[in-house]
């Protein structure tokens, strides 16, 4: 990957919240221009700090360190003002709940044609239609004028990715965006999602859901990454011990993830001495409880790694 | 206005609160001590009357008959708009309150002018600066507006700006030029308990993923305030609003008199002072129908524009 | 530029609480004290001593019937704090009372309390307050009435849906299975936690009763004269405040101070016990 095609370069990204959580120790990641990528993780494992980065929408007082370099510019370095300038232009973004995404008072157009007005332009005439329509919408030329409790939620939810790419962002971060749908909806969207950007950066806590629809898969453990590959290799071939368990994992609608393993993630207030995922690991050695493992081929594991 | 449109059940239970308060506040005449035909002639100007004009006068309030007949003609008479005659002057009830009117209205739009001036820019000033002095300050000052009785401010504003310091009008004639004092004075506890509602409600708006994906969008800090945060605050909030405004109306009657403002309000006190029975039931009914017209079309107007507060129906 | 966090709201209200019960002591000590050492009468007329400045022998001056200032200050405001006590224990025992009925007998009894209610919610308070003193004519007698009259029906509302909330709790329940009857079951189970919910509004609601018997009694509807009060005092100097402005500042800064007080007391407390309900 060339340095122009590639939209969005995390380099040892560290975030520590006003409330003294760590959240990213150390993170690491790349997406280039037409590839899509999933980060994967329990929550609390810091994937939704990773879209709050990149947005700017951090709160203020949190303590960064490293670099996030957004189709060029590192957004770590830039000011309030010139972050948001990429926001919605340059970065879009598509949230779990496509209720909470629209301001209740307004009409649907009125919530889409918000992506031209926020930054200062109007919607081109027509165009709002048009793009609801190329989502799958049919009658939207009736149906915009109605409030967003009217419709569902895949339909809310296909509206609020007409707004985000509505200026064909460089990188479109979707944190969770069909976990609040049902399965046949889910991936519809994630074919939308597919089909309408640039390069693309999904957070979820589904593999299963999202393995046929992106290039990589980032797994995400207590704001580490502990492994980084293919998408079709991390599911017919998953190499970290974290991983085995999420893919072994089962998905039932409405309650947490059901990894099967004992034990809880680690305290993110606190430092951490070692590999994270040790005290849980079913194959943890001694050096691994004192020395943190790098990424080598994609996998963060003593374990792994040693055995070659 | 399809916006102001009431269900039928509200307006059904309107109409039942309504008769059953006025129910009370003609009972309330029950309550006066001593013989209701010789606090007439007293109110009137006759300390000291005899006998035959006792008996006329039982025969004008209808003493004779029961209570609920009473009741129910004096309920017949006010839905047609007679609210009987003042015992002091005689004059219908209705066309006194009629003289007054109006300065009672100039000092009512006055004051919500005042409250919405204070209550926007302090309110955005809040939600802006969150947690840092600005809001510290609006914070503070809030809680002090509150416990600033308006009878007392409008006491102080008097005697020290206007009397002391001679900024403005001595007397207070109804007009525009003088209704700052007594406007200031009503619309510092309804500022105050406004500003400390609508922040909360824009930091409750804040903080949401709402304003997190119009952040998303590129919108500025202001822009989600003031079209976002506020909006929704205040859709929210209207139906406490309305409540305070409620609270305003006993203020008011105080304010008045205490300025010598010529309107309704100051009318009661000088009624209240006269045990001038009809002119207090008079002004008790109208500000309570005024009073849940008002918090009833608030709480539709809510509904309609925010659906998640439930439906009319 | 988000999440300030719970943390921040609970400095803010804590600076409120000390700062409230700073006043509050400060005034409550200097009743206290002044009430035992003070020992010029509330009520002594003078007419050697009219319109006095402040001075060490009058630290507030006198008023127009050469009565100590001071002394006065202090009578009226033992005397509205008693009359506002007498006044919010009547409201919270009342609507305690009916609250309670209400949500345990359901049905015919639930469904007339509950429109006596709301008719009597849907007249302003003040206004009801200030009509049936007209009524009743001037007096302290009236005050109290009229006041109680104008609150009940909000506490009782409250303490009903409170008694519905707690029919159906565990512990409730659990007493019942156990076959304690219905009386002793609403003392011991439903009662404690009613009422102590009724003082916090009570406390919230100190400040504006104040305020209601001060304005009140200034238009001398309330505490009828000679007995001092914070209202009719400045209602009484209305005509020699040009020559005599201490007399304004005195009581005025009296009632501000005190309803400060009881508000960011009461505020706190509310916020508090909000806190820690949807911890």
């Amino acid at each position: 990957m060339t340095n122009a095609s590639v939209v969005l370069d995390i380099a040892t990204l560290d975030v520590t919240y006003p409330n003294g959580t760590n959240a990213l120790r150390g993170v690491s990641l790349r997406v280039g221009t037409g590839e899509r990528l999933a980060v994967i993780g329990e929550s609390g494992c810091g994937k939704t700090t990773i879209a709050r980065t990149i947005l700017g929408l951090l709160p203020s007082g949190s303590r960064v360190a490293g670099s996030a370099i957004v189709a060029g510019s590192d957004v770590l370095a830039l000011s309030e003002r010139s972050h948001r300038r990429l926001r919605g232009t340059t970065i879009g973004y598509v949230a779990q709940s496509p209720y909470d995404a629209m301001n209740p008072l307004w009409s649907v157009e009125r919530n889409v044609a918000e992506a031209w007005r926020a930054v200062g332009c109007q919607p081109p005439t027509g165009h709002v239609v048009a793009a609801l329509e190329r989502l799958g919408i049919n009658d939207a030329a009736a149906r915009i004028r109605q409030r967003p409790f009217a419709w569902s939620g895949g339909m809310l939810q296909r509206a609020a990715i007409a707004a985000a790419t509505a200026h064909r962002p460089a990188l479109l971060v979707a944190d969770e965006p069909t976990s609040a749908l049902d399965a046949e909806l889910a991936s519809d969207i994630l074919e939308l999602l597919d089909s309408t950007s640039v390069a693309l950066l999904i957070i979820t806590h589904d593999v299963h859901l999202v393995a046929q629809h992106v290039h990589r898969i980032v797994v995400c453990y207590a704001g580490r990454i502990v492994e980084d590959r293919a998408a079709l290799d991390i599911c017919e071939q998953p190499r970290h011990p974290y991983t085995r368990a999420l893919l072994a994992a089962r998905i039932e609608p409405g309650r947490p993830l059901g990894v099967p393993l004992d034990g809880d993630p680690p305290d993110l207030s606190q430092p951490i001495v070692g590999c994270s995922f040790a005290p849980r690991c079913p194959v943890a050695v001694e050096r691994c409880l004192t020395e943190q493992p790098g990424l080598v081929d994609g996998v963060a594991c003593h374990v792994v790694n040693d055995r070659g | 206005m399809r916006l102001w449109r009431p269900g039928l059940s509200r307006i059904v239970q309107l109409i039942v609160t309504l008769w059953g308060a006025s129910v009370v506040i003609w009972s309330m005449i029950l309550l006066a001590p001593g013989d209701p035909a010789r606090r007439l002639l007293i109110a009137r100007g006759i300390p000291d009357p005899l006998a035959e004009d006792v008996a006329a006068a039982r025969r004008e309030l209808r003493l004779d008959q029961p209570v609920v007949v009473r009741y129910v003609r004096w309920l017949g008479d006010v839905v047609r708009g007679d609210f009987g005659a003042s015992w002091r002057t005689n004059r219908s009830v209705l066309s006194e309150f009629g003289d007054r009117f109006g300065a009672t209205a100039v000092l009512g739009v006055a004051t919500m002018v005042f409250v919405v001036v204070f209550t926007v820019p302090m309110t955005l000033i809040a939600a802006r600066w969150r947690e840092r002095w600005p809001d510290k300050v609006m914070q503070v000052g809030s809680s002090i507006g509150t416990s600033l009785p308006s009878f007392l401010v409008s006491l102080v504003l008097l005697h020290v700006v206007v009397l002391e310091w001679g900024w403005g009008q001595v007397l207070s004639d109804g007009s525009v030029g003088s209704v700052w004092l007594p406007a200031s004075a009503l619309s510092i506890g309804v500022a105050a308990t406004w500003t400390r509602l609508l922040r909360g409600g824009m930091v409750g708006v804040l903080d949401t993923s709402l304003a997190d994906i119009c952040r998303s969008r590129g919108a500025g800090p202001w822009r989600i305030m003031t079209r976002v945060a506020l909006p929704n605050a205040l859709v929210r909030f209207l139906p406490f609003m309305a409540l305070t405004v409620g609270a305003l109306v006993g203020g008011a009657a105080v304010v008045e008199s205490v300025v010598d403002w010529p309107g309704m309000g100051a009318y009661l006190v000088d009624a209240i002072n006269a045990r001038d029975l009809p002119v207090i039931q008079a002004y008790v009914l109208l500000a309570t129908v005024a009073y849940v017209v008002t918090a009833n079309g608030a709480d539709v107007l809510a509904r309609r524009l925010d659906p998640r507060l439930g439906i009319e129906r | 530029m988000r999440l300030g966090g719970i943390g921040a709201r609970r400095r803010t209200g804590r600076i409120g609480l000390i700062v409230g019960v700073v006043i509050a002591v400060l005034m409550i000590g200097t009743v206290v004290i002044g009430s035992i050492t003070w020992d010029l009468s509330p009520s002594a007329l003078s007419l050697t001593k009219k319109l006095e400045r402040p001075s060490w022998q009058h630290p507030l001056g006198t008023d127009s019937f050469g009565r100590d200032q001071f002394a006065r200050l202090l009578d009226g405001g033992r005397r509205s704090l008693s009359i506002a006590a007498v006044i919010l224990a009547g409201v919270v025992t009342i609507s305690l009372a009916l609250g309670v009925l209400a949500g345990l007998a359901g049905g015919v009894v639930d469904s007339a309390i509950s429109r006596v209610v709301d008719v009597l919610l849907s007249i302003p308070s003040t206004l009801l307050a200030l009509a049936l003193v007209g009524v009743l004519g001037p007096g302290l007698v009236s005050l109290m009435i009229a006041m109680i009259t104008s609150l009940w029906a909000g506490y009782t509302r409250i303490a009903r849906s409170l008694t519905i909330a707690a029919r159906n709790r565990g512990d409730v329940l659990a007493a019942r299975q156990a076959g304690r009857g219905w009386v002793a079951t609403t003392r011991g189970h439903i009662v404690p936690g009613v009422v102590s919910q009724l003082l916090v509004l009570a406390t919230l609601d100190i400040g504006g009763v104040l305020a209601a018997i001060a304005s009140l009694s200034f238009l001398g509807l309330g505490v009828q004269s000679p007995d001092a009060e914070w209202g009719s005092m400045l209602s009484e100097s209305r005509l020699f405040l040009t020559n005599a402005p201490w007399l304004l500042a005195a009581p005025t800064a009296a009632i501000v101070l005190t309803v400060l007080a009881a508000n960011l007391i009461g505020e706190s407390m509310h916020d508090r016990l909000v806190m820690e309900r949807t911890r």
